[in-house]
């Protein structure tokens, strides 16, 4: 079954449990490895600040935040009287807080800020999946891997396996929380529901001789651990390994990243924003909706969209929320230019009849991974 | 949500005393090799595009290796360094009683 999986993700040749790095999906492979997912030496320069790589605090429509860049080397070595950096071995990094779409949040790349557009994401799943102790596996693309980086006993004083995965990301870092699980039969699951509604006691002191008070028999586990969109359910827990049922977590597909500030306005039926060869012009507004007409400057092609209605429901999930969101944007099937409710602007979307818009324009589309446009010898690659 | 994105090299990269700069994505970096005899690498740094340098990075690896972290504010290379930072503070404070011997 392990086998079977793997083969069914695309990755069985990349099954070497933690011990070899794998070829990468996705970019070409050298001779000597690319060197995804690995941390630099543990004797490697530290430079704490240095002025060329920047720390840029930016204003979004909601809040302000601090985005940071980052070099890394990593796998670097000596061979044969030349220095070697591996494919992949050095890396430029831009690091945000979580930025979202529609929101008018920001990416600094090379030293220069980028609106952030739009993007698309997919959900990477295993299933029935043996983990050795220490070892992991790789899913998705394989660019990752599920990592059993801990495998405790006697956490709790008694001999019993207690496992605690981790997510190893293609930077090398771990994702930021770890998925602590176990299934022995001395813990009671809590995915039982055993403590939803508390233990029945009271605020005070007990002792294990108290009646019905047997504390020191009572250990509570769970055989699940979540974050958010990623979860891990445990099958069994043992001393050597783990069997996973099934695990899951996101990456992004692509993002779209312009490099001008966007067009806005406040438009009534008749309106228009011109940018980036494209016109934009409001062919009717209602009181949650308004429909845009999106014309190639030069082609003369265009592609009409209702956007909206913008509601209560729709809004739940904003803006991460991808095929809700989609409701507010229009773009070219090139993806060159969107236009969008300006739902997050100060005033709202809709204003007395008429409607706020912004269009983004000379857009740029960055894949999981794809090639640096300005500097092909360059990969750009997600490492969410 | 988008958190993090890297530009990384495609190809090996291959340095010497002659081949001695690599020079970052658009221009936006240099690594560049200041003394190296074949074996050891006594010296080297990274400039920025307005020619601001790094001292000599050579001290840590003892001339082995360059790898390198850069800026503890970017959570990705913080990252990295806490799980050293331990061993760095014991390195700095070594070489600070070193110096006011």
């Amino acid at each position: 079954m392990f086998q079977k999986t793997l083969a069914g993700l695309g990755v069985l040749t990349m099954l070497t449990a933690g011990a070899l790095l794998p070829p990468v999906a996705g970019a070409d492979s050298e001779a000597d490895g690319r060197v995804l997912m690995a941390a630099p030496a543990k004797n490697c320069a530290v430079v704490a600040q240095f002025d060329g790589i920047k720390d840029v605090t930016t204003k979004s429509y909601i809040r302000k935040i601090t985005l940071s860049e980052g070099l890394v080397i990593r796998k670097s070595r000596i061979q044969d009287g030349k220095i070697i950096i591996p494919p992949s071995g050095l890396y430029y990094t831009t690091r945000t807080p979580k930025s979202g779409v529609l929101q008018g949040d920001k990416v600094l790349l090379l030293g220069k800020l980028y609106q952030f557009v739009d993007q698309s994401t997919k959900l990477d799943v295993i299933t029935n999946l043996w983990v050795d102790k220490k070892k992991g596996v790789p899913f998705g693309d394989g660019t990752k891997r599920l990592q059993l980086s801990k495998l405790a006993m006697g956490a709790n004083g008694f001999p019993v396996a207690n496992a605690t995965f981790k997510i190893l990301k293609q930077s090398g870092n771990y994702y930021g929380v770890a998925f602590p699980v176990a299934t022995s039969k001395l813990f009671t699951d809590i995915t039982s529901g055993k403590l939803a509604n508390g233990s029945g006691r009271k605020t005070g002191t007990y002792l294990p001789t108290d009646k019905g008070q047997d504390f020191e028999t009572e250990y509570y586990a769970s055989s699940v651990a979540v974050s958010g969109q990623t979860y891990l359910v445990a099958e069994k827990v043992t001393p050597k390994g783990a069997m996973v049922k099934e695990f899951a977590t996101g990456a992004l597909i692509s993002m779209l990243l312009s490099p001008n500030d966007p067009v806005e306005g406040l438009l009534a039926k008749g309106g228009e924003l011109k940018g980036g060869g494209f016109t934009a012009q409001v062919t009717e507004v209602g009181g949650n909706y308004a429909t845009v007409k999106l014309t190639c400057d030069n082609s003369g092609k265009s592609y009409t969209k209702k956007l909206g209605p913008l509601t209560a429901e729709v809004l739940k999930y904003m803006p991460v929320d991808e095929e809700r969101r989609a409701r507010f944007v229009l773009r070219d099937p090139a993806d060159r230019v969107q236009v969008q409710l300006n739902i997050y602007k100060a005033g709202g979307a809709f204003q007395n009849g008429k409607v706020q818009l912004a269009m983004f324009t000379d857009l740029v589309k960055l894949g999981n991974p794809s090639p640096w446009e300005a500097d092909k010898r360059f990969i750009y690659r997600p490492d969410t | 949500m988008f958190i993090e994105g890297m530009l990384e090299n495609d190809k090996q990269i291959v340095l010497d005393a002659a081949n001695n700069v690599f020079v970052g994505p658009n221009g936006y970096f240099k690594v560049v090799i200041d003394k190296f005899d074949g074996k050891t690498i006594q010296a080297w740094h990274v400039e920025d595009a307005k020619g601001n340098s790094t001292g000599n990075l050579a001290g840590r690896s003892g001339g082995k290796n360059i790898d390198l972290l850069v800026n503890k504010n970017c959570r990705t290379v913080s990252h990295f360094m806490k799980r050293i930072a331990l061993k760095v503070l014991a390195e700095q404070q070594q070489q600070i009683k070193q110096l006011t011997k």
